[in-house]
């Protein structure tokens, strides 16, 4: 029981990291059907300055978690006007050349303000508890919690409110929707705005369990694309659902069957695509 | 250029030789993870090879805290792939009882589903080779999950100790074992070299002094020669002895091992860590590959 208490909590631990990273991506993927390659940089980029803020600057950690999604968010508005809107309606291959670019180039400034060390938030949470024999870390569980706060949040978000009623009119389509008075651009910022600072929030909370270093942003978007992926490229509700199965899949493979298990992980991947090509929960959509 | 020197990995070695020879340079270079070989006979060795280092740790650890057993935790990468082959390979002469083999992706950040398992085997050490940044996780998620047996790190002692520290978290990160060269151990050029890298590297230090002689010891080999012919330079390596910065004499060994008289073993140091960049020094071994 102690063990399958544990196994749990370590699979919902690994797929809530994994739902926080694909969450955004998904999101943007939604709307402004663009891959943003930028996106594990911008997590990267929040955790940084949660670290310049909280860890060098003494400043409590809430408040440098909510100065980062600020900050990240605007990142990713200015990212938007500057390097995706332009390029909306032009070869795809050059909005992925560019975007990649700026990943590279925030990766670059963190290497350079930060040297390139592993450095670590702190953890926030600190301490472990005990059930039925199992150790939980309390800072594992609150990744737990605050992720799932977070697709709450998002979800009441995009159901209840004006703008989430918006964001669905458009992902599902766009020429209707403008038709109907919506203004496209300032969806588009808003939730490149929103997406960022998904990404900020989920550097803060997940990155004080390990450590950071600039030049994480690469391997973490390669695992958040597969996620959106498998759950149908700009589904919230597929990601979430990819998360959790690729998570527990990962999890309890590598518990029992060591790292081949990222193996089995892929071919169940795989196995997706050649039953359900748009991914669990994918709608069809156009790609810009 | 008439002399190579340097440290290097066992990745970028294996495309690095074969140019040096190819220019028919003496090379006097440093790093553990590799092995000299016949085919690079004017390839030149200075360092504590990752074998010895790894036999070392298994010594200091059946010796001075009476560990029984020992869980490998290693990257799935070349090195990681390297050591288990050695641990397979010197199992009975470790004489360890060995719980597993723990090949953790390189990348990886959250050890617990490679953790949880396997700490149920009770060993009496982890032996991890791995980055720095991964074994300080390892610290803080197996100490988090219950464990409080010894870690041990047949590498150089994290630099930026402090902030590796933070990343482990301090208590968990007493008692951890890795290679450290005390200051009583250095001759006064050691002292000076230590200093010296200290002054214009304050980040990082000298740390690992596997990774530093070589070009004092080729300047020796020169000077011992009197000769700048890279034939009679290879010849006093392997045959002479040597003094740089560290009081141990310094002799070339390695011909069963590698074919080849071309590794020159300097001394393993650990200390370990009893508080925050506070470190022990706890024993020293000199082992010389047959």
């Amino acid at each position: 029981m102690t063990e399958f208490i544990q196994l749990i909590l370590n699979c919902l631990v690994l797929s809530a990291n994994y739902i926080l990273l694909a969450l955004g991506l998904s999101l943007i993927f939604g709307i402004l059907r663009a891959l943003n390659f930028a996106h594990g940089a911008l997590y990267i980029f929040g955790a940084y300055v949660v670290y310049a803020l909280a860890k060098m600057a003494g400043i409590n950690y809430f408040l440098a978690t909510v100065a980062a999604m600020i900050v990240v968010g605007g990142l990713g508005v200015v990212i938007e006007a500057a390097v995706l809107y332009p390029l909306a309606n032009k070869a795809k291959i050059s909005s992925l050349g560019a975007i990649l670019g700026v990943s590279m180039v925030l990766e670059g400034v963190l290497a350079f303000i930060f040297e390139g060390e592993d450095v670590t938030i702190g953890s926030f949470f600190t301490g472990t508890i005990s059930l039925g024999g199992a150790i939980l870390s309390i800072e594992r569980i609150m990744v737990v919690v605050l992720c799932g706060v977070l697709m709450a949040v998002l979800y009441l978000w995009i159901q209840r409110t004006r703008q989430g009623i918006a964001i669905r009119a458009l992902a599902e389509n766009s020429r209707v929707a403008n038709l109907q008075g919506i203004n496209m651009r300032f969806i588009r910022y808003l939730v490149m705005g929103i997406a960022s600072c998904v990404a900020a929030f989920a550097g803060a909370i997940v990155t004080p369990l390990f450590y950071i270093n600039p030049f994480m942003g690469g391997h973490i978007v390669f695992k958040a694309l597969l996620i959106i992926a498998v759950g149908g490229m700009g589904s919230i509700e597929g990601s979430i659902l990819a998360g959790l199965l690729i998570g527990f899949v990962e999890c309890i493979g590598v518990t029992y069957l060591g790292p081949i298990a990222e193996v089995i992980s892929f071919v169940l991947v795989i196995a997706i695509f050649l039953f359900r090509p748009r991914g669990l929960l994918g709608v069809e959509y156009e790609f810009h | 250029m008439d002399f190579l020197t340097g440290s290097i990995g066992a990745e970028p070695i294996s495309g690095w030789a074969p140019l040096a020879l190819k220019e028919k340079k003496l090379a006097v270079i440093g790093g553990p993870s590799w092995n000299p070989k016949p085919e690079w006979p004017t390839i030149f060795r200075v360092t504590s090879s990752d074998d010895e280092r790894a036999e070392a740790l298994c010594r200091l650890m059946k010796e001075n805290f009476q560990c029984k057993s020992v869980l490998y935790v290693l990257t799935d990468d070349l090195v990681g792939k390297i050591a288990k082959e050695n641990a397979l390979k010197h199992e009975k002469s470790r004489g360890l009882e060995v719980k597993g083999y723990l090949m953790v992706p390189p990348n990886t950040t959250d050890f617990y589903p490679f953790l949880t398992k396997a700490l149920k085997t009770n060993p009496d050490y982890l032996h991890c080779k791995m980055p720095p940044g991964s074994v300080a996780l390892v610290i803080k998620q197996s100490r988090e999950l219950g464990y409080k047996g010894h870690i041990g790190y047949p590498t150089g002692m994290p630099s930026g100790l402090e902030k590796w520290q933070a990343i482990a978290g301090l208590e968990a990160s007493k008692g951890f074992l890795a290679l450290t060269t005390p200051l009583e151990e250095y001759t006064p050029l050691g002292i000076e070299g230590d200093a010296l890298i200290k002054e214009i590297c304050p980040t990082h230090g000298l740390g690992d002094i596997a990774y530093s002689m070589q070009p004092h010891i080729l300047m020796m080999a020169i000077e011992k020669a009197q000769s700048l012919e890279p034939d009679q330079i290879l010849k006093t390596l392997r045959t002479e002895e040597f003094h740089s910065y560290v009081k141990a004499a310094l002799k070339a060994s390695g011909e069963k091992t590698f074919g080849i008289k071309n590794h020159m073993s300097v001394p393993i140091y650990f200390s370990q860590i009893t508080g925050l960049v506070e470190f022990k020094y706890v024993k020293s071994y000199h082992l010389s590959t047959p």
